[in-house]
């Protein structure tokens, strides 16, 4: 029975190999577009994780910016300074349980290329955001014009990086998030407020005559228990002028939408492939056991029973199914990997691709959701075949 | 094999190329290594030629051998053997490798297949 569906394959190969490919196509739309909701939903919990913080507060002419959200959640380079002045106000304020520093600065185009970096100042001693992150990589701290690096720079641990004329060493890469921080540069306040100072000696600095021991881009801000992050971004607003809290998810609401319209969208996507798939199997499969009605009409006479006809119908379908599904994850993983690069510039949102174990999990269960999905298609042709009247199809009646 | 070659050797110059000049008109890193799969992708499509005139099986299986060879070295060009820019989302990193990787693996499975068939085959 089994050498008869295969002889049925080679047979008709031109038939087979569109069969195939329709398998194909159905297992890469499923597992593709699995891959590319995951890694945006990766991407979006990476981001929130890197804020970290429930406020962030900023001079209030930074946010007038165009690109404003690039910088603090795209990390394109840019920056924006306040004097300590507006920072004390801040502090003073209530319900403020956990507050850091943060500074930013961005490179002058690194020699090898004609792209500029953005550097990340915070303070060790009072950060919550960056360092619980950057101890994933690197458990000692940073000393004195020590940097990390985020996963997308092509730097490596001893490399040593110039900004502004000041040679720092790579100290850690951090591990891949997704985000903008991935081609970020990581290093504490004494470093950045140094490097700062050289971007002013060499007059690159935007802000001009820029005083670094007084100034500070942003500050993350925990709200206390008993004070909800709404009661102190209101309460900073308010009372202290020339500086804008913002709520983090507030921040990151705009990424959020459009990353639940690009998910939907594929859903919708795949449900349509998926559906059009098995329609276009179930109609093959029909089309090609009636094409044959009297090859099995004989081998009925010939004794086969009932169940083989059935049989050989369902075992060449699960055939094609198998091939053709592992084919399309092998032609997913081939989209998908490579060319993730380019998924993340094309959609403009965080894209983290899934861990090897989910990878292969998502292959797996596309894999068979395909496979089982054909089969079944199979399967009305199955039942038909296994019911015919093999004297009115001899005679010619049908 | 002739067409994936070409494809090569045009594409990495038209379709993938790596990134831009800089504003000053110099070059990054990753021209060289544009430039380099460029050459590569030209040998490679002579030995493809060579291959279709060539009717010598142990010369065909020869030329295959070399055209996979040829393969893996453009496959790591990128990268591995030519440092290229400073990030990962730069062009070169993110269309240029991947592309080049990819049509240089399915060459390479062609020109496995191509030995193959020339040793199994009777004349």
């Amino acid at each position: 029975m089994k050498s008869i569906a295969v002889k049925n394959i080679k047979g008709r190969p031109a038939r087979s190999v569109i069969l195939v490919v329709i398998s194909m196509l159905l297992t890469f739309a499923i597992f593709g577009g699995t891959m590319v909701i995951s890694s945006l939903d990766s991407g979006l919990s990476a981001l929130e994780n890197r804020l970290g913080a429930d406020i962030m507060v900023v001079p209030f002419e930074a946010t007038t910016q165009k690109k404003f959200d690039d910088i603090v959640l795209q990390n394109a380079p840019g920056y924006f300074y306040m004097d300590n002045a507006r920072v004390q106000q801040v502090l003073e304020r209530e319900g403020i349980a956990q507050a850091s520093e943060q500074f930013f600065l961005a490179s002058a185009s690194a020699s090898c290329c004609s792209v500029a970096v953005q550097i990340i100042g915070y303070d060790p001693e009072t950060d919550f955001t960056i360092t619980p992150w950057i101890k994933k990589s690197y458990s000692d701290s940073l000393g004195e014009l020590d940097v990390v690096v985020g996963n997308d720079l092509n730097a490596f641990v001893g490399d040593t990086i110039s900004f502004y004329g000041v040679d720092c060493k790579v100290a850690a890469k951090l591990d891949k998030t997704g985000t903008g921080f991935d081609t970020a540069v990581f290093t504490t306040k004494d470093t950045i407020k140094r490097l700062i100072q050289s971007s002013v000696d060499l007059g690159m600095n935007i802000f001009g005559k820029v005083d670094p021991e007084n100034t500070v881009s942003c500050i993350m801000i925990n709200a206390a228990a008993g004070f909800t992050p709404e009661e102190v971004v209101n309460d900073i607003n308010l009372h202290v002028k020339n500086v804008k809290a913002i709520q983090s998810k507030e921040l990151i609401s705009g990424v959020s939408d459009s990353l639940g319209g690009v998910s939907g969208i594929i859903r919708v996507l795949i449900c349509a492939v998926w559906i059009l798939g098995v329609v276009i199997l179930l109609l093959a499969f029909t089309m090609s056991v009636n094409e044959r009605r009297k090859e099995f009409a004989v081998l009925r006479v010939a004794g086969a029973a009932r169940s083989r006809l059935a049989g050989i119908v369902l075992g060449e379908a699960l055939m094609i199914c198998i091939i053709g599904s592992i084919l399309g994850v092998l032609l997913g993983f081939a989209v998908i990997l490579p060319f993730n690069g380019v998924i993340e510039q094309a959609l403009g949102l965080p894209f983290l691709l899934p861990g090897a174990g989910r990878c292969a999990g998502y292959a797996l269960a596309s894999l068979l959701l395909c496979t089982l999905s054909g089969t079944l298609a199979a399967a009305v042709s199955a039942l038909r075949i296994s019911r015919i009247d093999t004297g009115v199809i001899l005679r010619g009646d049908n | 094999m002739m067409l994936i070659s070409v494809f090569l050797a045009v594409g990495v110059k038209v379709i993938f190329h790596a990134c831009g000049a800089k504003d000053d008109g110099s070059f990054m890193h990753c021209h060289d290594a544009e430039n380099t799969v460029m050459y590569i992708g030209i040998g490679m499509a002579v030995l493809s030629l060579a291959g279709i005139f060539i009717k010598n099986k142990a010369v065909s299986v020869i030329l295959s051998c070399l055209s996979a060879a040829a393969a893996v070295a453009a496959a790591l060009i990128p990268q591995t053997i030519i440092k290229m820019c400073m990030m990962d989302t730069m062009r070169c990193h993110s269309v240029m490798r991947p592309v080049v990787i990819v049509t240089c693996a399915v060459f390479a499975v062609c020109a496995v297949m191509n030995i193959i068939l020339n040793i199994r085959s009777k004349d």
